[in-house]
């Protein structure tokens, strides 16, 4: 019996297989935020690739959720956004763009922006239609960050030319992992709000913060910043004064060095490099 | 131990040193990998009662660097040993830090980045024995070689930003060893030849000394090596 059952299951699979045919959508922005929740200018693109080759007569239907139900069977139970979408038989990939804003979408999706929410997951479900069938569904999701990534801590400033030497690490961790980070330094001591540079940073955390005034005493803070743009609050002050820096050029014409740059060598050099090449040419004639 | 390993490479030696003629090393020319060790002597400019610690030193430290170069030749006299014209390529980066001019710190180390960067060029004529090997079978080759050269080299300084470059001139003379690879294994060797073309493998030591300051300018500082010159390559003769 249980042999039977075993083949029986060997021959169905491919068939179940070929029904449940699964691709992927790809979602821009790759992560939504904070910010996408009230974001009613920015629009989501979607585009997907179908395991299908359709037919001009086929349709994509396109749904969001925060359930990652989607197949061939029936109509997922989310909402279908915009209108189905006619595939052509010349290509294989299908796109919506311009349809919905990140407001809108997050908003049909059934996702809330509510603070204190568990941060969602907005999925796309897309499903390929032939007539009443639907013969492939390809999904993709993006994650609705709520919460904004730990504060940075232990941030130093060492002065460089120009220009501070900032580094810092990151928080304890809240499950939500810093993209980035923003370093902002403000002139203190002459106080200048105008003297304001904020710069970003991906991936490292010790970086140089340039355009600053020698001299000047600036106030530097850090932030990070998560995938889904949402910015923890900004860290306390720390403080560095640029200074100028003599790299090794500058020591050496400080201790009287006569060297001038540019191409010496004066015409001793040259008459040399002449007097080899025709050496070598008198001998190779003579050889 | 010394007098084992004595006693092991006059074995060595008398084993790769048969009766019969070996095939001449000469042939169309060669390639080679180099290491250099390399100091510049460009402190010894200053008074030392003026300056005790030039401005390498401050920037870079004391310790000698590596130059990485290429070398081809091309046989031009076969007689008695090979005559060869070639020219070298090489790069050597050095990396410190600049040092605070004004402010609290003033004279001590930043962490802004100086580098001192250098292409060496070289033009040169080498005498290789090659008998030494074809006749009496001694894989151990001496050879001799002038180079006239032209170091190109450029200077940063904070944040990257170019302070000067220029190029210097000079010459170089010396000599060295070269050990005849062939010997360990002689059916890999004509394998090689064979299928690459590479007649003769051989380990190169060589010695030399450098006078590269412009033909002795009195504004050119002094790029030369500080002592003798050692290096360190792989030769492939075509």
């Amino acid at each position: 019996m249980i042999r039977r059952l075993a083949l029986l299951a060997a021959l169905l699979l491919p068939v179940a297989g070929s029904a449940q045919v699964a691709g992927s959508v790809l979602i821009i922005p790759a992560a939504f935020g904070v910010s996408d929740c009230t974001d009613t200018s920015s629009q989501v693109q979607l585009s997907w690739t179908t395991s299908q080759t359709p037919l001009d007569t086929d349709f994509y239907k396109v749904y969001v959720s925060t359930s990652s139900t989607c197949g061939t069977t029936a109509a997922p139970t989310a909402t279908k956004i915009g209108i189905d979408f006619p595939a052509s038989s010349a290509t294989t990939t299908g796109s919506f763009s311009g349809g919905l804003t990140r407001s809108e979408f997050i908003v049909a999706s059934g996702a809330s922006c509510a603070a204190g929410t568990t941060s969602p997951t907005v999925w796309v479900c897309v499903q390929h239609t032939r007539g009443t069938n639907i013969v492939a569904a390809m999904t993709g999701s993006a994650p609705l960050n709520l919460s904004p990534p730990p504060v940075p801590v232990n941030v130093s400033v060492e002065p460089g030319d120009g220009a501070l030497y900032v580094s810092w690490a990151d928080g304890v961790s809240n499950g939500v992992a810093a993209a980035s980070y923003e370093v902002t330094a403000v002139a203190y001591t002459p106080a200048n709000s105008a003297d304001t540079h904020t710069q970003g940073f991906t991936g490292k955390v010790n970086n140089r913060v340039t355009g600053l005034t020698n001299g000047v005493v600036y106030a530097v803070t850090v932030r990070s910043v998560s995938a889904g743009s949402n910015a923890s609050a900004w860290t306390a002050e720390a403080y560095g004064t640029p200074s100028p820096v003599a790299g090794f050029w500058e020591l050496y014409k400080a201790d009287g060095g006569l060297e001038q740059g540019g191409c010496g060598g004066g015409p001793a050099g040259v008459v040399s490099l002449l007097g080899v090449a025709l050496a070598l040419r008198g001998l190779r004639r003579r050889s | 131990m010394r007098r084992l390993l004595v006693a092991a490479a006059l074995a060595l030696l008398a084993e790769a040193s048969p009766a019969v003629a070996q095939e001449r090393l000469a042939g169309i020319g060669s390639f080679e990998f180099q290491m250099a060790q390399y100091l510049p002597m460009i402190d010894s400019e200053f008074d030392v009662a003026r300056v005790p610690v030039g401005p390498w030193a401050t920037s870079f430290g004391t310790s000698r660097r590596l130059i990485f170069k290429i070398h081809g030749g091309k046989a031009i006299v076969h007689g008695y040993g090979t005559l060869e014209v070639g020219g070298g390529i090489g790069i050597m980066t050095a990396n410190g830090h600049g040092i605070f001019s004004d402010g609290a710190q003033q004279g001590q180390p930043s962490q802004e980045k100086t580098t001192f960067r250098l292409v060496p060029i070289s033009l040169d004529l080498t005498y290789r024995a090659d008998p030494v090997w074809e006749r009496w079978g001694i894989p151990v080759v001496p050879y001799g070689r002038i180079a006239l050269i032209r170091d190109q080299w450029w200077v940063t300084g904070a944040g990257g930003k170019k302070s000067a470059s220029g190029a210097t001139s000079g010459w170089a003379w010396g000599g060295g060893l070269a050990l005849v690879l062939d010997f360990i294994d002689p059916t890999l060797s004509r394998e090689l030849d064979r299928d690459s073309g590479i007649k003769h493998t051989m380990l190169v030591f060589e010695a030399a000394q450098t006078k590269v300051k412009d033909f002795g300018s009195s504004t050119s500082w002094d790029l030369s090596n500080d002592g003798t010159q050692l290096s360190f390559g792989l030769l492939f003769a075509f």
